[in-house]
């Protein structure tokens, strides 16, 4: 009865706590202690969104934004997923390109928008590098990481019964690489929807970090927390997918193997 | 013309940065295509290397491996110590690896494999990944895994070590079996002397680094054999025989050669 009794706890406490600081905070936006202008009550908050979900603006900012970060998630991650199994599995490959790789990752990928902007011009295309850059590096890294911590017998294994070709890249490379891949390819999700949304606070007219700019230009906070809201959702969403997906396509590791993405 | 394996002076050194280690040093073996040689010695003489440039892993510095009166080139499959499976492969899959590499059409190495399995009583476990098996049975599918290419030389690094006694012994037997079914040639790497005189028909005692062969004995069992059917006093014979061979090359043992000044 003692388990069961701190069993209901375990998610009864944090939410009895949480409810309470947002009926607090309800109650007392407006008042002398917090400001109605900075923390508006939650639901001034929720009516904002209802409403503005129900016009369907968010909808169409959260839509440019997903594409975005989705054309630049497949453009920058595609290419660091290949460009990486081929560093982790070949010694030239590396030598030839890690020194250019050292110079150019630890640059801030958002500092390059200034001269893409020049290069492609205003429009999508230059929001769309900057994203695959930003997405490019966690891939590649992490892609070369994992063929790279294959175990030496697993190798050897695959040489002796002269594994090669399509095989090899089947049956030992990319399974062997695929929880360092798929750690990988959130990072780059991550750091894709951070790179997104500074685009966009940056040079868009449209999507949801300009909605956030234009909010704070005209100091309207509820659509300010509604919007911030909405990006929390997609980040959280996002890697939900993932720890999915890994679940789905690693059945192999033993049970509380996987890594918590969730 | 007996099919042969023969070893003529074969030597191999691994670089360090504080000079060369000569692992092997002028051994030579012969082993007929039928027979099963168990190599024993002290723990680090350089057993492992010499399956490893039997097995082609690796090239020696001198001397060489060279194949009599095949009519075709011996295939060689090799068991390691640790099962080395595919984690993320399912054990009928494991075992048909080989077979995959071959080229053999996925429903014809399906079968093959599921057959092997079926005669070591794995079949249950085809479908399972490798975490979900027993040490034994994982190096049980691991030893599947090289024959079902039907290998002429069948390489075994210590392949029991991991095992407990119970374990070992019943994977002795089934060993035994299989091989006896099919004869091929065995090379069997150990660092116990009981399982190479179980096992064997001929036990190659190897020295300390770097190896040569030191002497071989003749197993006094036939075949088929059971390894459960009672001691054998001749054997307990050849073990001491064998151990006081081996002794002295221990670096820990005392003598001329270890460090007992």
């Amino acid at each position: 009865m003692r388990t069961r009794g701190a069993g209901r706890a375990r998610w009864l406490v944090p939410t009895v706590f949480w409810v309470v600081v947002l009926v607090v905070w309800e109650f007392s936006s407006g008042g002398n202690v917090v400001s109605r202008l900075f923390f508006p009550p939650p639901s001034a908050i929720a009516s904002t969104f209802v409403r503005q979900m129900r016009n369907g603006e968010m909808l169409g900012h959260l839509k440019l934004t997903m594409t975005r970060l989705a054309l630049g998630f497949a453009i920058g991650g595609s290419t660091g997923l290949l460009l990486g199994l081929w560093m982790g599995w070949s010694r030239t490959a590396r030598e030839i390109a890690s020194p250019v790789l050292a110079a150019l990752h630890p640059l801030p990928k958002l500092s390059l928008l200034p001269l893409l902007l020049v290069v492609f011009g205003l429009g999508e295309q230059s929001k769309v590098v900057v994203i695959a850059l930003s997405a490019f590096f966690p891939m590649l890294i992490n892609a070369m990481a994992g063929v790279r911590q294959i175990d030496d017998l697993t190798w050897e294994v695959a040489e002796h019964y002269h594994a090669r070709g399509m095989t090899l890249l089947r049956r030992v490379i990319l399974p062997g690489s695929l929880p360092m891949v798929l750690a990988g390819a959130q990072l780059a999700l991550n750091s894709g929807l951070t790179v997104t949304v500074a685009v966009e606070l940056l040079s868009a007219q449209k999507g949801l970090g300009a909605t956030l700019w234009l909010a704070w230009q005209t100091l309207r906070t509820t659509e300010l927390y509604a919007t911030l809201f909405v990006i929390a959702v997609l980040g959280v969403l996002t890697n939900a997918v993932l720890g999915l997906l890994s679940r789905v396509l690693i059945p192999w590791r033993a049970k509380g193997e996987h890594d918590e993405y969730a | 013309m007996v099919a042969l394996l023969r070893i003529t002076d074969l030597a191999k050194a691994y670089t360090s940065p504080r000079g060369d280690v000569p692992a092997l040093a002028g051994m030579f073996l012969e082993v007929r295509g039928d027979e099963f040689v168990c190599v024993v010695g002290p723990s680090g003489c350089g057993k492992s290397t010499l399956l490893r440039l039997v097995a082609g892993l690796s090239e020696p510095t001198e001397g060489k491996v060279s194949y009599m009166n095949w009519t075709q080139a011996p295939r060689r499959a090799m068991v390691f110590q640790d099962p080395g499976l595919f984690p993320w492969l399912s054990v009928l899959d494991n075992v048909a690896f080989g077979l995959e590499t071959q080229g053999v059409a996925r429903d014809e190495r399906r079968d093959r494999a599921r057959e092997l399995l079926k005669r070591m009583g794995l079949e249950s476990f085809a479908q399972h990944y490798p975490h979900e098996l027993s040490g034994g049975m994982r190096q049980k599918a691991a030893i599947a895994r090289a024959l079902v290419v039907e290998p002429d030389i069948l390489l075994m690094d210590e392949p029991f070590r991991a095992l407990d006694a119970q374990t070992r012994l019943i994977l002795q037997e089934e060993l035994l079996r299989l091989v006896e079914e099919r004869p091929l040639m065995v090379l069997f790497v150990t660092h116990d002397i009981e399982e190479a005189i179980l096992l064997g028909d001929r036990v190659v005692v190897l020295s300390g680094r770097p190896a040569h062969v030191l002497t071989e004995v003749i197993v006094p069992l036939g075949r088929p054999r059971h390894l459960t059917e009672g001691s054998h006093p001749e054997i307990e014979e050849l073990r001491w025989r064998i151990w006081s061979l081996l002794k002295p090359e221990m670096s820990l043992a005392p003598g001329p050669r270890g460090g007992g000044a």
